[in-house]
């Protein structure tokens, strides 16, 4: 049935190449162990979420569902938008005892691996020596986590640890 | 383009972890299959502009761990493709959401085929305004399926939306797909038709 498909008609027909993958991680190290918020994009559509604070609870969620292509391409849109591609990490402030922050991204023939602090507000950002490039990191950031909590919370009706 | 002939997903389980090959499950839930772990490969050989401190070193903490992954069970027929169901209903993705229209204009527009469970309408953070996406939960398959048929492609204050299932019940099939062919080359038959059964 046609209507199955709806608007999906494939992830990699779109400009800036067939390729897609995208993963985040935030967290630390310290007295409650390895607390940590990670969640990929794979180029087949699977989508992996692994949350994991002990404090009081002991629990790691892992989460997987298969998204559509039309999700992918969102994704994918919502990074175009961001032009996150076109920064850079050199001047970013390094990972730290408080935190550390990942954010890959394969788009096409590029591919970034950026790596950071956790940032804590804007006056992070502000005071940083890429005010600019990293205030994109940081909205971005922020808007990709909410459209996979969103996903997730959807899907399997869990809530997630805010680290 | 020479770069997607390699693929940088290797989708290979470590070796070390054969003890539970996948043909073993007994109890056919979908759900307790052990997944392959994933390991970022990009060799230094391809001709792909990486940046950031962090090339060639990033390392999935998720692909460190042989712990399962929850998901939902497929239900009913075994074919993989066409959308999955949720816990508790069918999700639909509505894209191309004008930057100022607000959640009472979705729920108004898709409250019509059905009983909208619940509506995530996310906003920039940067701006306040509309991201431009939606997420609707319907319970019933037919009313998303209604509702895909008849708002896809039509337009919502003047912008033209698209809506369809946000969860798949297997990978993304690449037949349509420009790029060439055998991208999972690397990846053994057998652990490939474990992963897309």
């Amino acid at each position: 049935m046609a209507a199955v498909g709806g608007a999906g008609n494939g992830a990699g027909d779109e400009a800036g190449g067939a390729e897609f993958y995208l993963r985040y991680y935030v967290g630390h190290k310290g007295k409650f162990g390895h607390e940590f918020l990670e969640f990929e994009f794979r180029p087949d559509g699977k989508l992996r979420y692994a949350n994991n604070s002990n404090y009081k609870n002991d629990t790691m969620i892992r989460k997987e569902v298969f998204v559509s292509p039309s999700v992918l391409r969102e994704a994918r849109r919502i990074i175009q938008d961001s032009e996150i591609m076109k920064e850079d990490d050199s001047n970013w402030p390094e990972p730290d005892r408080v935190g550390r922050q990942e954010l890959e991204i394969v788009m096409g023939n590029e591919h970034i691996s950026f790596t950071t602090s956790k940032i804590g507000s804007l006056v992070d950002v502000q005071t940083s020596k890429d005010p600019e490039g990293l205030r994109i990191f940081y909205y971005l950031v922020q808007d990709l986590k909410c459209f996979v909590f969103s996903l997730i919370n959807l899907h399997f009706k869990i809530k997630p640890i805010q680290l | 383009m020479a770069a997607e002939d390699v693929e940088f997903v290797d989708y290979e389980r470590g070796e070390d972890e054969d003890d539970e090959g996948m043909e073993d499950e007994e109890d056919g839930e979908v759900s307790a299959r052990a997944l392959p772990v994933p390991r970022i490969a990009v060799a230094p050989s391809v001709p792909r502009t990486g940046r950031g401190r962090f090339v060639g070193r990033s390392r999935s903490v998720m692909a460190s761990t042989r712990d399962r992954f929850d998901s939902i069970p497929f239900a009913g027929s075994s074919a993989h493709g066409g959308p999955q169901r949720s816990i508790e209903g069918w999700i639909l993705l509505v894209s191309g959401v004008k930057e100022d229209a607000e959640e009472s204009d979705l729920y108004d527009a898709f409250a019509e085929f059905g009983e909208v469970k619940d509506l995530h309408f996310n906003l920039e953070r940067r701006t306040g305004y509309g991201k431009g996406y939606a997420l609707i939960e319907y319970g019933c398959f037919e009313e998303a399926q209604t509702a895909i048929r008849r708002m896809n492609g039509t337009e919502l204050l003047t912008k033209t939306i698209h809506v369809d299932w946000a969860f798949n019940r297997g990978p993304i099939q690449k037949a349509t797909s420009t790029g060439p062919a055998q991208r999972r080359s690397r990846t053994p038959p057998r652990r490939l038709a474990a992963m897309t059964y």
